[in-house]
């Protein structure tokens, strides 16, 4: 009971600080280096996401630091979770959440197995030692040196417990302090005067070691990094060519392509789909988190390994399975390992990421396929071009009317419904991409039939016809709209804002040099990340983006 | 003087051959999601009730007071025995032969306490000795997977009648807790087919293997056995056999009478884990869905049969409602193949079991990849023994080289103040 006392004390204190923190972050920060110019002042936030939250602790503490909780929802605008972030806040039952995580975490740091590895003087009362600790890792997680008042405010709370005879409690709180502080939670981007351009701002060296870090690995930035941006060598060309090299070369680089992929291709929707069990009974999460696995090793071996063009992701043959996903495929797994490589026979319908089933099963209703839901998603998710919503007076009845004898096909009843004028206009545009798919059901198992009808795969689109999967992976791949889609994902994603009116010729620019560049995904990053553009200040967003069908149409 | 062949045309000579061995033009592999003895029940619920199979129901529980009384035990023993608050059936329940001899690896040692038979009319198998005018006739009307008439399954009239194992195809109770076992992870067993003919229908040249594999079977949302994963094969020759079958019209049948080595049923270790066929064969049809069903018969080994439920016997008295000895004799009256030379007794019974598989894929143990050709893959030698119970055997009345478990010190200490 007193622990719990104990514990709820620590949170309210916490709690309090909160705001706080924030409200002090512009002044909080290393001052600028130029005398006459005004002190740093924060210019943008992102809410770390959860994975940036787990890569950064692991990566600061290690691997064996479970982190239980449950993190707060994340927010999808303009089609990447990393531009909602900026636009995220932490609510009270979120605190709580990260509150949980945070002391958690600092448990089993300081605790008997941990500790050494952390703290030099181990048990003992020793408040410099425990100012060193809080110097230490407050850099790490704060992702900059803490300020003195920073410092002091940690080294106090842990006094009190260490007065009363409990310094590792005193530093478990100091450690739940910096771990539960705006500062850590969110991406804080700071400009100082810029001494090349008298009156205007620069992003610092830290929040330019940020971005980069969380852009390429995804996590907080190492400590060569770190001492890059001290030493002002990120305000430099060759310096940020040297570190974004790299960063490019490092192990971490699968970490943040994966991140990167899981966002742009919208896995977070992986942990709610379901299945309807009488259908599709062998759906399970079981598949559902082997298929996004699946996806993630194709293109880190397709992008990253094979360093093969970009385009080729939706026609490639190649892939990896495991023994659940080879159930799915009806394919041997003959591997002694868990995955292996595997590569579809040249006559299968087989297009890349969009014939797997991470891709086909999300994009589908739980107890049918969906042409219009998977037409939509390549639409926006590889062409850029988001779909409307469907008016809300729509009729359903003909599309969701599976057991209609005289339309036995999802393309009957799609053509029935879109023969209404105001469904037309958006139907066309997304249900042939679709179609074109209808030889995988919602699972994304492969079919010849649908009811004993056979399923017509043909499909035209912009005067342009193809057949079936393998037709639209080679429409995808030679859509030029796919690589600017790419490149316009990875700038938002590392900037974390959407790009506006003014990106407009960096991004052309930087499409071109991507096609120029044989459309390989090291080359781009390698490009963006080095770009003055993509180490500016980020401008705030001029408009609320609009909603899309994506994830809201019912069709 | 005779030319050599050259090393050259030797070693193509070797390749055509290897390459022959492992060529199939087409195979297919399955996992059995469910097997059981081909029982006919004849009533229509309920494992007790009177049926055509049994028209008397099943077979009587037994009155363990009366089987308990014996000349050197008192009614107030019998009643510790028995005594509900301490158990010691478990213990002391086989102790009940005329010279103490524990009845379960003595069962010839007390008189046949007799075991309900089936005597209805029709059963399911094969017509094993090919004589039509003996055996049963078809359960299964026009879709008989195996014979129409002259069925061979002696089996089933010495164990129809059990109440542990009556029941609707895959409703018994013992069939779905072993199958439950099974389907959980006790063991996998494979089957392939695979052929040399141009049309997987209609194909004289084919072979079917048998096969476990460690890998487990994986339930889908509904709790069945989901198709097309894939199974490495274990390469155990005590589960494994190939024999030679044709395809006719889409129907799988074996081509001539061979001996079938597979997994058993059972899955408890005491139970013998092989189960061998002689003379065995087998007929499957596909189903619209992929699935695989079918029977398989052959003669088994009586003692197969036996030593397993010996092996723990009260418990399966109790929980399986039969009497042991009786069974015994009940398979010695109905085994029906391979007579001792000597006692003429016959060893072995005819049976038949049903199947049911769903697709898979079948992976070779040497190296990886998918296995096209059945074929027998030789491994080392089972770790352990199949079973540490000692086999029971013995002729008529006299006696055998079963192992005599000395009976448990309290029974010796009561039996002797008893006296």
């Amino acid at each position: 009971m007193k622990n719990t006392f104990k514990s709820r004390a620590h949170f309210a204190a916490l709690v309090m600080t909160f705001p706080l923190a924030i409200a002090s972050q512009a002044f909080a920060a290393k001052p600028a280096v130029t005398a006459n110019a005004p002190a740093t002042q924060m210019v943008a936030t992102r809410r770390l996401t959860e994975s940036q939250y787990k890569h950064t602790i692991a990566d600061i503490f290690g691997n064996d630091i479970a982190i239980k909780g449950r993190f707060e929802p994340e927010r999808r605008e303009d089609g990447l979770l990393a531009i909602g972030a900026g636009m995220l806040s932490i609510s009270a039952s979120g605190f709580e959440q990260y509150y949980a995580m945070a002391k958690g975490i600092a448990d089993q740091v300081l605790d008997d197995k941990h500790r050494d590895k952390f703290v030099a003087c181990g048990s003992t009362a020793d408040e410099a030692c425990t100012r060193e600790f809080v110097k230490k890792y407050g850099r790490m997680l704060f992702r900059r040196p803490l300020s003195e008042d920073e410092v002091a405010a940690r080294v106090q709370l842990a006094a009190a417990e260490t007065a009363s005879g409990k310094p590792i409690v005193g530093r478990k709180l100091a450690l739940t302090s910096l771990l539960t502080a705006p500062q850590f939670l969110f991406l804080i981007e700071s400009a100082e005067a810029d001494p090349k351009a008298k009156g205007a701002l620069r992003l610092d060296g830290y929040s330019k070691a940020a971005r980069l870090s969380y852009m390429l690995w995804d996590t907080t930035p190492d400590a060569e990094l770190m001492s890059a941006a001290e030493s002002g060598q990120l305000h430099t060309d060759e310096g940020v060519s040297k570190q974004v090299d790299r960063l490019l070369a490092g192990s971490n680089m699968e970490a943040g392509v994966r991140a990167f992929f899981s966002d742009m291709l919208q896995f977070d929707l992986v942990e709610s789909v379901t299945k309807d069990p009488s259908i599709y009974p062998k759906f399970s999460q079981d598949v559902a988190e082997s298929a996004k696995e699946q996806t993630l090793r194709t293109l880190v071996d397709h992008l990253l390994v094979q360093n093969a063009p970009y385009p080729d992701v939706f026609t490639t043959r190649a892939t990896s399975i495991n023994r659940t996903l080879g159930s799915i495929y009806r394919v041997p797994f003959s591997s002694r390992g868990n995955w292996m490589p595997y590569k579809f026979p040249d006559n299968a319908e087989a297009a890349g990421v969009i014939t797997q089933v991470t891709f086909l099963s999300v994009f589908s209703h739980p107890g049918r396929s969906s042409p219009t839901k998977r037409g939509a998603a390549i639409q926006e998710i590889f062409l850029c071009d988001p779909m409307p919503l469907p008016p809300a007076n729509v009729d359903f009845s003909i599309v969701n009317d599976t057991n209609n004898p005289a339309m036995k096909t999802v393309r009957a009843r799609l053509l029935a419904h879109a023969e209404d004028e105001t469904c037309a206009g958006c139907h066309n545009k997304s249900d042939p991409l679709g179609l074109a798919l209808e030889r995988f059901d919602s699972l994304g198992q492969y079919r010849l039939t649908e009811n004993g009808d056979a399923i017509d795969v043909s499909a035209k689109l912009n005067d342009k016809s193809f057949i079936g999967a393998n037709g639209l992976g080679a429409v995808l791949h030679d859509d030029p709209r796919a690589a600017s889609c790419l490149v316009r994902n990875i700038y938002a994603y590392g900037v974390g804002r959407a790009p506006s009116i003014a990106d407009k010729a960096y991004l052309q620019k930087t499409s071109d040099a991507f096609a120029k560049d044989g459309f390989k995904l090291r080359a781009a990053l390698q490009r963006i990340a080095t770009s003055p553009e993509f180490l500016a200040i980020a401008s705030p967003a001029t408009k609320a983006p609009e909603k899309t069908a994506l994830n809201t149409s019912s069709k | 003087m005779t030319s050599r062949p050259s090393l050259k045309i030797l070693t193509a000579v070797l390749l055509a051959a290897v390459a022959s061995q492992a060529h199939a033009d087409w195979h297919r592999a399955y996992v059995i999601e469910w097997f059981e003895p081909a029982f006919y029940y004849g009533a229509k619920e309920g494992d007790s009730a009177p049926g055509t199979d049994c028209p008397a129901g099943t077979n009587p529980d037994m009155d363990w007071r009366q089987v308990l009384k014996t000349s050197y035990r008192t009614d107030e023993e019998i009643n510790v025995i028995l005594d509900p608050e301490k158990p010691m059936r478990g213990q002391m329940g086989g102790i009940r032969g005329p010279n103490k001899e524990n009845v379960y690896e003595k069962p010839w040692s007390v008189p046949d306490p007799g075991m309900t038979e089936v005597s209805g009319k029709v059963a399911y198998g094969f017509d094993l000795d090919g004589n039509a005018r003996t055996g049963f006739a078809s359960a299964d009307g026009k879709e008989t997977l195996g014979s129409a008439k002259g069925i061979d399954n002696q089996y089933y009239k010495a164990a129809g009648c059990w109440m542990s194992w009556r029941g609707p195809k895959r409703g018994s109770h013992h069939a779905k807790y072993v199958m439950d076992g099974m389907r959980d992870g006790a063991f996998t067993a494979l089957m392939m087919i695979s052929g040399k003919g141009a049309d997987p229908n209609n194909d004289n040249d084919v072979q079917v293997g048998f096969y476990t594999s460690k890998d487990k079977m994986v339930k889908d949302a509904n709790g069945n056995i989901a198709p097309d994963y894939s199974f490495r094969i274990a390469p155990d020759m005590r589960y494994q056999s190939v024999l030679k079958a044709r395809v006719v019209n889409g129907v799988l049948e074996s081509s001539a009478p061979s001996e079938i080595v597979m997994h058993d049923v059972e899955t408890a270790p005491f139970f013998p884990q092989t189960l061998k066929l002689f003379n065995g064969r087998l007929r499957f049809k596909q189903e619209k869905d992929g699935k695989l069903t079918g029977l398989i018969g052959g003669y088994r080994n009586i003692d197969d049969y036996y030593r397993g439920w010996a092996a723990a016997g009260a418990i399966h008295e109790l929980t399986t409602h039969v009497n042991l000895p009786a069974y015994w004799y009940a398979l010695r009256r109905n085994a029906d193949a391979m007579p001792d030379p000597v006692t003429k007794q016959n060893m072995a019974i005819s049976t038949a079991y049903h199947f049911h598989l769903v697709p898979a894929f079948v992976t070779s143990p040497k190296d990886e990849s998918e296995v096209v050709v059945a074929q027998l893959f030789e491994g080392p030698p089972p770790a352990e023994p199949p079973s540490r119970y000692p086999s029971v055997r013995g002729g008529g009345g006299g006696g055998g080289a079963a192992t005599v478990y000395p009976p448990p010190p309290e029974f010796r200490i009561k039996s002797s103040r008893g006296k």
